[in-house]
């Protein structure tokens, strides 16, 4: 950990080292701080960045573009309310398999940087999934820093439901589920739970899943974690 | 559904960046556009450094901000400033989508060492204290060897690993890391002597 500290706290180290080091520093207090307070310096360089003014008008295109119906999420109003319960939690090793499935099949197959790069084959296939996953819509779930941290997978046909597999950054579960709606109304669906690092969760959805936009999960800390958005 | 109503537009450009996050957070649009004004022209250039490309750089703002204002809510003061943190959000955009487009050609020295001059935008007056830290920061990377500065800043701009960088710099491997590491340690010297961490 001691080697791999310095390209850590400079953000450059992925996969598994990344994952052993997280591993680490949840157990030890010490790496942890100097880990924190390493990065800390590293993001300053940052700031030694060149400054380039914006385009006319970027601000309110940008802030035009986030309110545009379907173009975003917006963290939720505080009014965001209960509004499903059916959640099974026995399904979650099916649920894994067809997330993975669906991950396979929509060219799903790491960041999205790669899915990006899929294969003609891969296109093929997401041309015409087969007819167990048509309806299906998927989503990366991504961190604050745009880490992509798993996948969502929400079927859309007759007994829709949301399959959901990640593996937090740092584990501060259980994690609260919610779809978020247009307007940004938040219905809160259930909590997933993290065993050996992978949060499973699956649930039937008693909303309409054409007007879900996003997955959104809160952590213990009431801090929104991760989000998924999905595509059209 | 409930928002929180704008705060004056006059109380927003002396409202704290923690304080317009939250308001941001809250569904404040206002809030939102004085935190782009604020920290735009820093997430742009940092972008255009990393992508090579202005139009790519511009898609990376809009990218940058969306995921600032989606995950507002979850900013913890206590690891750091909003401008570092919307700042590390630039960064991997900006990174990913470089990536996704081919990897902006290798760096010169020149380069880095024009991006390290005279700002396109200067920050505006009221700004004193954001600029000192920046020149601070600017400052102490000038007082690192050479080699160690230019790795620091391919791997925390660019998002170069260490073997990437060692192909470019036409150097093992071994010491690509060895450069990070004392690179890092001395920018820690010299920001501590500034008391800036």
């Amino acid at each position: 950990v001691n080697e791999a500290m310095t390209e850590f706290v400079l953000d450059i180290v992925a996969g598994r080292e990344r994952a052993s080091i997280l591993d680490h520093l949840q157990q030890c207090r010490a790496c942890a701080a100097t880990a924190t307070a390493g990065a800390r310096e590293a993001d300053l360089l940052l700031l030694a960045a060149p400054r380039t003014a914006l385009p006319p008008g970027a601000e309110a295109l940008i802030v035009a573009g986030a309110l545009r119906p379907g173009a975003d999420v917006l963290p939720p109003p505080a009014s965001a309310r209960p509004r499903l319960v059916a959640t099974h939690r026995v399904l979650t090793i099916a649920a894994a398999v067809v997330v993975i499935a669906a991950a396979v099949l929509t060219g799903i197959n790491g960041s999205g940087t790669r899915a990006t790069k899929a294969t003609a084959r891969n296109t093929a296939k997401l041309d015409q999934p087969p007819r167990s996953l048509q309806g299906t819509r998927t989503a990366n779930v991504e961190d604050g820093y745009g880490r992509r941290l798993g996948t969502a997978v929400l079927t859309t046909g007759a007994g829709a439901s949301l399959l959901l597999s990640f593996s937090p950054v740092r584990a501060r579960g259980p994690y609260q589920v919610a779809l978020i709606e247009p307007e940004s109304v938040a219905v809160v669906i259930g909590e997933a739970e993290e065993t050996a690092g992978v949060c499973l969760f699956t649930a039937r959805l008693t909303i309409d899943p054409s007007q879900v936009l996003a997955v959104r999960l809160t952590g213990a800390a009431g801090a929104a974690a991760a989000v998924g958005r999905f595509g059209s | 559904v409930s928002r929180v109503e704008p705060v004056e537009e006059q109380a927003l450009g002396g409202a704290s960046d923690v304080t317009l996050l939250a308001c941001a957070a809250a569904g404040d649009n206002a809030a939102m556009g004085q935190l782009i004004r604020r920290h735009g022209t820093g997430v742009f250039g940092l972008a255009q450094a990393i992508t090579g490309d202005r139009l790519l750089a511009e898609d990376a703002v809009q990218e940058t901000f969306l995921r600032v204002w989606r995950f507002a809510d979850g900013f913890d003061a206590r690891k750091g400033h909003v401008r570092t943190w919307v700042l590390a959000i630039a960064r991997n955009v900006s990174v990913d989508i470089a990536r996704v487009r081919g990897r902006h050609p290798i760096l010169d020295l020149a380069e880095i060492e024009a991006m390290l001059g005279p700002d396109a935008a200067p920050g505006p007056e009221g700004r004193v204290i954001a600029e000192v830290s920046r020149n601070e920061v600017r400052s102490a990377l000038d007082r690192i060897p050479e080699p160690q500065r230019r790795a620091l800043i391919l791997a925390r701009w660019m998002g170069w690993t260490a073997a990437e960088i060692a192909e470019s710099e036409g150097v093992p491997v071994g010491t690509a890391k060895s450069r990070l590491r004392l690179g890092l340690a001395a920018l820690r010297v010299e920001l501590q002597s500034r008391e800036l961490t």
